[in-house]
C-alpha cells in the first residue's frame, strides 16, 4: 500500500512537471497560419468543427478534463481494478531505432504508470523490423500466437479473428476510454470507420494529429521543375493546363534550337505516368469515392479527357519515349543527367534526392524545385491522400493500429493504457518531448532544439532520444499518434518552391501542397465515407484496387492511347478498352461498384 | 521341413539387414537429419493444398475452413476467368522457349570446356562463367534495365552499326529476347557443371584408343563425350521438363511494365497477384495446385517416353 502511494505521488510530480512544458505551447493554434487566407479560413473553419466534433465525444464522459496534464485514470472517472503491477506481454517491431532504454520510452513507461496507477512489468517481443512483422503477422494470427498487446499491420483483418472470440472486442471497454473517441470523432465517418457493422472494435486504429489542419500530400500532388532553366529563361512554373502546354511549348522549341541542353521536355516513372495527371483531371486509375459515389475511375470521361491531353503532349514530342519502362535508378539518372525539364507524377521528397544527388557533381548548375498542380478542366488539382485536420485516425492507412488478445488478465487496464496514448500529453511527449530539453516554443510555434534541427540526420537524432515524429523510432506501445507539425520538421528538408503568390521560395511539401492547394485540392477519394464489407466483398473490391486484375489492363490500354498506337478519339476503341477492363473481374464489373454503393455508411 | 527352413531364411533376412544397419549406423544418422528435416519442411506442409478446396479461413486454420460448395469452385473459376487462356499460352511460351535454349547450351559449353587443353586458362574460364548465377535477379533485372535503356549499352552498340536506337525495354518481344538471353548468361557456366563432372568420370583408355585409331576431336566428343554425358543429359531434361510451366515470377515482375503486360502475365505472376496483393489464398493454391499437376504429368510423360526409347537412361 505504501509503496503505491508512492508510486502515486512520483507520478503525481512528474507529471506537474511536465505540465510546465505544455502549458507553454497551449494557446497559439493557427499562429503559423499566416501563408494563405483561403487555407486559413478552411482552417478556422475546420478548426471550430474539429472542436465541436471533440466536445461531441466528451459527452458521453461529461466531468472530464482532457487538458488536465496531471489527469490519471481516476481522476478521469476510469474504475480500474486494484492490481499493484501490471505484468503484460507486448509484441511490437523495430521501427528502425530501438526504442528500449530511451529517454522517452522511459518517460513514457513513468507517465503511463502514474494514469494507471499502479506498476508496469512489460516483457517485449520485439521483431527485428516492421517488414519481418508484416510478413509473419498472417502465420501468426493463424496460429492464434499472440501477447497481450499487439502491434498489428493487418488490423483490418481481425474482425474474422475477433468473431472467434480470440481477439478482445474493445467496443466492450468503451468506459475505459477517455481520448482514443476523439480521434474516431474527427474521423469521416466517425466512429463507424473504427467499427464493425455490428458495433464490434477488435483494435485501436493508427492516430493522426494535425494541429494546424494543414492538409498536405507527399506525392502526385506537385509537379517538379528545373527552376534553373526557368529563372534563365524568365518563365514560371504553369498554374493551369493551358499554361503547362504553352510552357512545354516554349520547352521545346528552345530545346530544338539548343538553348536547353534537354533531350525532352517531360519525364516521368514507370507506372506512376498517369497519377499526377489524374488529379489535375478529377479522376484516379482505380476505384475511388468521388464525393457521390463509388466509381471507377479509368472509365470515366474525366480519364479519357486526361489521355486525351496526354496524347497531345505525347504527338507534340514532349515525352520522354521511355516514360512507361523507366525505373526509380533511370529516373534519378535523368534528372541528373539534363534529359528532361519537368518531371510530372512524383514523390515530392525526390526533388530533395534529386537536389542532393547534384551536390555531388562538380560545377552543377542544375536545380529542380516543386510547385503545385496546375488547375485542370474541372479547377483545382485533386491531390491524393491529404492530410486530415484535427484529430482523427489514420485513414490512409487503417491496417495499422493495436490489439489485444481476448484472453488477457487484465483486459481493462490495457484499453485504458492504449487510450491514454491518443492523449495530447503523451502524443506531444513522444512527438516533441520536452520543451528546452528536445523542443523550444518560439512565437508560439514548436520548433525542435538546434542539437537535433543541425544534426546531419534531425530524423535520426530525434529518434535517438526515443522521439517518434520520424518513424525511425516508435517508442510508447505503436502505433502512437503522429504529431504532422513534428513529424514534418525533421522528417523533410526544405526544397525549392514556387508559388503564384510568394514566387520562388524555400518550403516543406508537407506544408506547401496543403496550403497552396488548399482545401478544395483534397480529393473526396481521400475522406471515403465508411463501407461495411464482408471478407468475400473484400476481395471482389480487391480487383478494381491499384495492382488489381483490371489496373494491368488500363495501364497497357493507356500507353498505346498516349502513344497513338489506339485511336483516343475513337468512340469504337474507348468502348472496346472499357469492355477490355470491365471483363477482368470476375463477377459482374459494375455489380462490383453497386455491391460498394450500397453497402457504404452514408 | 521346407516351412523350417523358410523362417529360417527369412530370420537370416532380417538379422542381416539389422546387422548391416548398425554397421553402418554412423551413414544412417548422418542421413536422418536431411530426411527429418525434407519430412517436416518439405511433406507435411503438404497438407496445405487442402485449402484449394476449402473457403480458407486464417481464424479457422486449414482444418476449420468450410469447404466449398462443389470443392472444386476455385479451379472452376480460373478457367472461367478471361484471362485464363492468355496466361497458359504465355507461361508455356515463356517456358518452352526458355527450355529451349537454356538446355543445350551448358551442354555444349561443357564439351567445349572439356576440349581445352590448357588447365589455368580453363579453370579461369569456369570460374568467370559461373559468376553470373551469383548475382541476384534483382540485380541481374536492374542491370538490364540500364542496357536496354535509350542511351544503354545495347542501343550504344545499335548505335556503332548505325542503326535507330530502340527502347528495348517495352514491347512484347524484346521482354521475351532479354528473359531468354538473361537466363541464359546466368545459367550455362552454372548448369555445365554436372556434365563436366559426368564428363571427368571418362575412362581416359578410352581416348587413348580412339588416338591409336586416328579419330579426330569431332568424333572422340561425337563417340566418347556425348554418350558418356548421355543420362546425365536425359535425367536433366526430364526433370527441366517438368519446369516448363514453372516461370521465374520474380523475374517476370521485376522486367513487367505496362508496353509488356499481354506477354508476362503467367501463371506464377498470377499466383503472386491474386494470393499476395489479394490476399485470396484458396484460389491462389488452387492455380498453383493445377500448375504442379501439370508439371508432374509432364515430368512423368517425359520418362515414360525416354523409358521406351532408351530404358537404360530413365529415372524410373
Amino acid at each position: 500500500m505504501k509503496r503505491k502511494s508512492a508510486s502515486k505521488a512520483t507520478a503525481l510530480s512528474l507529471a506537474a512537471a511536465m505540465s510546465i512544458g505544455l502549458l507553454a505551447g497551449c494557446g497559439n493554434d493557427g499562429a503559423g497560419e499566416s501563408g494563405s487566407s483561403d487555407q486559413g479560413a478552411s482552417t478556422s473553419q475546420s478548426a471550430e468543427q474539429s472542436q465541436e466534433e471533440s466536445q461531441g465525444g466528451e459527452a458521453n464522459t461529461p466531468s472530464v478534463d482532457k487538458n488536465d496534464l496531471a489527469a490519471t485514470a481516476a481522476s478521469n472517472g476510469i474504475n480500474l481494478p486494484e492490481v499493484d503491477t501490471l505484468s503484460i506481454t507486448v509484441r511490437t517491431a523495430n521501427f528502425g531505432t530501438d526504442s528500449t532504454g530511451t529517454r522517452f520510452q522511459q518517460l513514457w513507461q513513468e507517465k503511463m504508470e502514474a494514469y494507471l496507477g499502479c506498476k508496469l512489468d512489460i516483457t517485449w517481443d520485439i521483431k527485428p523490423s516492421l517488414k519481418d512483422m508484416q510478413d509473419n503477422e498472417q502465420q501468426l494470427l493463424g496460429a492464434q500466437d499472440f501477447c497481450d498487446v499487439n502491434t498489428t499491420t493487418v488490423g483490418t483483418s481481425l474482425a474474422e479473428y475477433g468473431e472467434e472470440g480470440v481477439v478482445l472486442n474493445i467496443a466492450d471497454y468503451m468506459d475505459y476510454m477517455v481520448y482514443y473517441p476523439d480521434y474516431m470523432a474527427g474521423s469521416p465517418g466517425g466512429e463507424d470507420l473504427a467499427k464493425n457493422q455490428d458495433g464490434s472494435m477488435y483494435y485501436f486504429i493508427d492516430g493522426f494529429y494535425n494541429p494546424n489542419n494543414i492538409t498536405g500530400a507527399q506525392s502526385f500532388a506537385s509537379v517538379a521543375y528545373r527552376f534553373d532553366v526557368l529563372k534563365d529563361n524568365n518563365w514560371k512554373p504553369a498554374t493551369n493546363i493551358e499554361e503547362f502546354s504553352q510552357l512545354c511549348a516554349d520547352i521545346k522549341a528552345k530545346i530544338d534550337d539548343g538553348s536547353i541542353d534537354a533531350d525532352y521536355v517531360i519525364m516521368d516513372g514507370a507506372n506512376d505516368f498517369i497519377r499526377g495527371f489524374a488529379g489535375i483531371f478529377h479522376t484516379w486509375e482505380s476505384e475511388y469515392y468521388n464525393g457521390s459515389e463509388w466509381v471507377y475511375g479509368p472509365i470515366e470521361d474525366n480519364f479519357r479527357e486526361m489521355l486525351r491531353y496526354l496524347n497531345g503532349l505525347w504527338e507534340a514530342g514532349y515525352i520522354d519515349p521511355e516514360y512507361a519502362t523507366t525505373d526509380w535508378n533511370m529516373h534519378l539518372e535523368k534528372a541528373t543527367t539534363g534529359k528532361a525539364v519537368i518531371c510530372t507524377s512524383l514523390w515530392s521528397g525526390s526533388v530533395a534526392t534529386f537536389n542532393t544527388a547534384l551536390k555531388e557533381v562538380e560545377g552543377n548548375t542544375m536545380e529542380w524545385g516543386l510547385a503545385y498542380l496546375p488547375d485542370g478542366p474541372e479547377g483545382t488539382a485533386w491531390k491524393w491522400g491529404s492530410r486530415l485536420p484535427g484529430k482523427s485516425l489514420n485513414v490512409s492507412n487503417l491496417r495499422m493500429g493495436i490489439f489485444i488478445d481476448a484472453e488477457t488478465e487484465h483486459p481493462e487496464h490495457i484499453v485504458a493504457m492504449i487510450d491514454y496514448q491518443y492523449s495530447d500529453q503523451m502524443v506531444e511527449l513522444l512527438n516533441w518531448g520536452i520543451e528546452g530539453e528536445t523542443y523550444n516554443v518560439v512565437d508560439g510555434t514548436k520548433t525542435f532544439v538546434d542539437e537535433i534541427m543541425n544534426d546531419a540526420s534531425p530524423a535520426q537524432k530525434s529518434a535517438d532520444y526515443g522521439l517518434m515524429a520520424s518513424s525511425l523510432c516508435r517508442s510508447g506501445i505503436p502505433f502512437i499518434p503522429l504529431d504532422n507539425e513534428a513529424m514534418t520538421a525533421v522528417t523533410s528538408l526544405p526544397e525549392p518552391w514556387w508559388s503564384e503568390e510568394k514566387g520562388y521560395y524555400e518550403g516543406k511539401y508537407w506544408t506547401e501542397t496543403g496550403v497552396i492547394g488548399g482545401l478544395e485540392s483534397v480529393s473526396p477519394a481521400s475522406q471515403p465515407p465508411v463501407v461495411y464489407l464482408t471478407p468475400d466483398q473484400q476481395a471482389m473490391k480487391k480487383q478494381l484496387n491499384q495492382g488489381g486484375t483490371c489496373y494491368n489492363e488500363v495501364l497497357t490500354w493507356a500507353a498505346d492511347f498516349i502513344e497513338g498506337r489506339k485511336d483516343i478519339d475513337n468512340d469504337g476503341e474507348w468502348d472496346a478498352y472499357i469492355n477490355a477492363v470491365k471483363s477482368k473481374t470476375e463477377q459482374d464489373f459494375d455489380s462490383i461498384l453497386t455491391m460498394l454503393n450500397e453497402n457504404t455508411v452514408k | 521341413m521346407a516351412k523350417t527352413s523358410k523362417n529360417a531364411a527369412a530370420l537370416i533376412k532380417k538379422k542381416s539387414f539389422w546387422t548391416r544397419a548398425c554397421r553402418q549406423k554412423g551413414l544412417l544418422l548422418m542421413a536422418l537429419i536431411p530426411v527429418i528435416f525434407i519430412f517436416v519442411f518439405q511433406y507435411i506442409p503438404i497438407y496445405g493444398i487442402l485449402i484449394a478446396f476449402k473457403n480458407y479461413k486464417g481464424s479457422k486454420g486449414v482444418w476449420g475452413s468450410a469447404w466449398l460448395q462443389p470443392f472444386y469452385q476455385n479451379f472452376v473459376t480460373f478457367f472461367k476467368n478471361v484471362e485464363c487462356g492468355q496466361i497458359i499460352w504465355n507461361t508455356l511460351k515463356i517456358g518452352t522457349l526458355t527450355l529451349l535454349f537454356t538446355f543445350p547450351l551448358p551442354i555444349i559449353y561443357a564439351l567445349l570446356i572439356n576440349e581445352m587443353r590448357g588447365k589455368t586458362y580453363k579453370k579461369v574460364v569456369q570460374t568467370i562463367s559461373y559468376i553470373p548465377h551469383f548475382i541476384s535477379v534483382v540485380v541481374v533485372c536492374s542491370m538490364l534495365h540500364g542496357f536496354c535503356s535509350l542511351n544503354g549499352f545495347f542501343n550504344d552498340i545499335r548505335a556503332f552499326f548505325s542503326l535507330e536506337r530502340v527502347n528495348l525495354n517495352a514491347g512484347d518481344t524484346n521482354f521475351l529476347i532479354m528473359y531468354i538471353l538473361s537466363a541464359v548468361w546466368q545459367g550455362v557456366g552454372w548448369g555445365s557443371i554436372l556434365y563436366l563432372s559426368a564428363l571427368t568420370n571418362v575412362d581416359t583408355s578410352l581416348y587413348d584408343v580412339a588416338n591409336i585409331d586416328g579419330a579426330n576431336r569431332w568424333q572422340k566428343m561425337k563417340n566418347i563425350a556425348i554418350p558418356a554425358i548421355m543420362p546425365t543429359i536425359t535425367i536433366l531434361l526430364i526433370m527441366n521438363t517438368g519446369n516448363v510451366l514453372s516461370s521465374d515470377y520474380t523475374k517476370i515482375l521485376l522486367m513487367q511494365n505496362a508496353t509488356n503486360r499481354d506477354a508476362t502475365e503467367t501463371i506464377a505472376t498470377f499466383v503472386y497477384q491474386v494470393g499476395i496483393q489479394e490476399g485470396r489464398f484458396s484460389y491462389s493454391t488452387a492455380i498453383n495446385l493445377f500448375q504442379s499437376i501439370i508439371c508432374f504429368i509432364l515430368v512423368y510423360g517425359a520418362n515414360t517416353i525416354t523409358r521406351k526409347l532408351s530404358p537404360e537412361n530413365s529415372m524410373w
